[in-house]
């Protein structure tokens, strides 16, 4: 029991505080966000560069360049994520769900691909970019509502 | 049906213990210097009153290294969790003034 009780301005003010540190967590989630666009960003990459004709490609090998974007979206990413400070429970919950989401649309991108013809020898290099975009929708849906205030 | 202050959680009573809880509600874990800097307060009274915390069953205390430095997280218990949202539903019913129950 505890006596005396808080008036209800006092009252107010302690929910208030409560919905203030909820907003800065919120903050924090941006990291998060910052995460989900990485990986977009070097998937979309990775499709351009696997897309490019063998006799159109650069001196470099796209396999040595896919290599080396690859391991810097895990540095960054491995960066990111112990640079941050706080995590709400809301913003890992949806960061989880967006990979989870990420590979099955992957993989539902993939054998679409394969099963209608869009992927066969002979189609032109820009199918496997647009199915790369495609692909790495989830993760954009998900990096531009992660950090959103809830309803 | 009794006044609300009756479910009012007395350790959430003080107002560091209440704003950790607060903060830590909301999140999976959050680092010691985080905490301390959103509740301002020093490292020395954030460090006694996550050890009440503690003792009572409310938070957890883990510790880690970054690299090669120690960082120490915060996190809410369930029972924590659960008194916590006790604590608010009747700070709720007092803010809007019912009293008696709903």
């Amino acid at each position: 029991m505890t006596d005396p009780a808080p008036s209800p301005d006092e009252a107010r003010a302690a929910l208030d505080e409560a919905a203030r540190h909820a907003d800065r967590l919120r903050l924090e989630d941006q990291k998060l966000r910052l995460v989900l666009v990485v990986i977009a960003v070097a998937y979309i990459a990775a499709g351009f560069l696997l897309a490019i004709p063998r006799v159109q490609q650069p001196a470099v090998s796209p396999g040595l360049i896919l290599l080396v974007v690859m391991g810097g979206v895990v540095v960054a990413c491995v960066v990111l994520l112990r640079r941050m400070r706080a995590a709400s429970r809301r913003g890992i919950t949806r960061y989880f769900q967006s990979i989870i989401a990420f590979g099955l649309w992957n993989v539902t991108v993939l054998v679409v691909s394969v099963a209608t013809g869009w992927w066969a020898p002979g189609m032109p290099g820009f199918h496997f970019t647009i199915s790369t975009v495609v692909a790495a929708v989830p993760l954009v849906v998900a990096a531009a509502l992660m950090g959103a205030r809830p309803r | 049906m009794s006044h609300p202050r009756h479910e009012l959680d007395a350790l959430l009573g003080h107002p560091v213990r209440y704003s950790i809880v607060a903060l830590l509600a909301g999140a999976t874990r959050a680092e010691f210097g985080y905490v301390r800097d959103q509740v301002e307060v020093s490292d020395s009274v954030l460090s006694k009153q996550a050890t009440a915390l503690e003792e009572a069953g409310y938070l957890k205390v883990h510790k880690g290294f970054v690299g090669r430095r120690t960082r120490t997280w915060l996190s809410l218990t369930g029972e924590g969790r659960k008194r916590f949202e006790r604590h608010l539903a009747a700070l709720r019913r007092i803010a809007t003034g019912d009293l008696a129950g709903a």
